[in-house]
């Protein structure tokens, strides 16, 4: 029961972190499912060798293993089929709501090209931006979850940042 | 403002890149707002970062799909209790939060104990003059209501239970005999 009532507690509190880091890495929908299932299933097969505090870091750790795992099979296949793009959409926060077609379209399209960047960030960049940015995790953490000492990954979250900028100037000149 | 371009070395970027994602010490915020007022170059490049830093801040999380959890083999574990649960939510914080819930559950039992402490040692102590004062005055209202009770007693007896009750009880004992008397002549 006690077992059953950490397991929820910690599904209730991470799933999401799961998903989304699963889903920005391997950009494919149906590979991020399979990964949060496989993480979650190891969650229950581990839940009593680990400390419930120190539950995140084993999570995100756990969650970044198989990612990169399906990274590596991936790379050996060709030609995948179903690609993210239509997966991003309902991850906006739109701020602030209008009812102004234009303004909705322009954050769209903002928001569509900060995919797009993320998206074209290396992987070593994107999984320490993602972790920092999207999933709020500290340095600290990000640090344990990787397995890299805290001035790297303060380094490559600064190279991130420089990088989507670069990414987006590349799009307006494209887009001009 | 200088509207001559300040050379903007790694180390003057990193510190505006920091700023401009909200993540940037107090002395280097100070620093870059100083060159920002300063310097057109700077603060075009800090707008620059601070939008898209502002774009990234708005991206959320994916919501998990419960449909994930169907095929999964772990038995007794009601997903949908996932959602809107006081004590999951508790224990959430506590994992999320460990010291500051630690902090705060110290906090809490200290203000109890202490409370809890204060209560016992409430004691009263008094001159043996105040007590002797007390007492006098414990014996002069106990008088007073004995007095009242007496007083109450003798009013009852002499004039409720004679007069009130006592009267009017006899004479309708007297109608009774009367109206028993006349019943026998007949």
């Amino acid at each position: 029961m006690l077992k059953q009532k950490k397991y929820r507690v910690l599904v209730q509190q991470y799933k999401n972190k799961i998903y989304t880091y699963s889903l920005y890495m391997l950009r494919n929908r149906m590979d991020a499912d399979d990964v949060t299932q496989e993480v979650l299933i190891r969650i229950w097969q581990n839940i009593d060798k680990f400390n419930i505090l120190a539950a995140k870091t084993w999570i995100m750790k756990t969650t970044n293993n198989l990612c990169i795992d399906y990274l590596r099979k991936r790379s050996k296949k060709l030609n995948r089929d179903i690609e993210i793009d239509e997966v991003f959409e309902e991850s906006h926060s739109n701020s602030n709501h209008s009812d102004n077609p234009l303004i909705i379209t322009h954050n769209n399209i903002v928001f569509e090209r900060i995919k797009e960047s993320i998206e074209r960030l290396p992987d070593n960049l994107k999984s320490i931006f993602i972790l920092y940015e999207i999933n709020g995790l500290k340095y600290k953490e990000i640090s344990k979850s990787l397995d890299m000492p805290i001035n790297t990954i303060k380094v490559y979250l600064l190279r991130a940042r420089k990088k989507l900028q670069e990414e987006l100037k590349i799009y307006e000149h494209e887009t001009v | 403002m200088n509207t001559k371009p300040f050379e903007i070395t790694d180390e003057i970027l990193d510190k505006l890149i920091s700023t401009a994602y909200g993540d940037a010490g107090f002395l280097d915020k100070i620093y870059v707002k100083k060159l920002i007022r300063k310097h057109e170059n700077v603060r075009l490049l800090y707008e620059q970062y601070s939008a898209v830093a502002n774009e990234v801040h708005k991206v959320k999380e994916h919501e998990f799909p419960y449909q994930l959890t169907k095929p999964l083999p772990i038995r007794n574990v009601n997903y949908k209790e996932f959602k809107n649960s006081f004590w999951v939510d508790l224990l959430s914080i506590i994992i999320n939060r460990p010291l500051i819930s630690t902090v705060t559950a110290i906090v809490m039992i200290t203000a109890v104990t202490v409370s809890l402490i204060n209560i016992k040692q409430v004691e009263y102590k008094y001159t043996p003059i105040e007590i002797t004062t007390a007492d006098e005055q414990v014996r002069k209202a106990l008088g007073i209501v004995s007095k009242i009770f007496n007083e109450t007693k003798t009013t009852l007896r002499n004039e409720v239970l004679g007069e009130k009750v006592g009267t009017p009880i006899r004479e309708s004992i007297g109608i009774v005999n009367i109206i028993f008397n006349k019943g026998e002549q007949k």
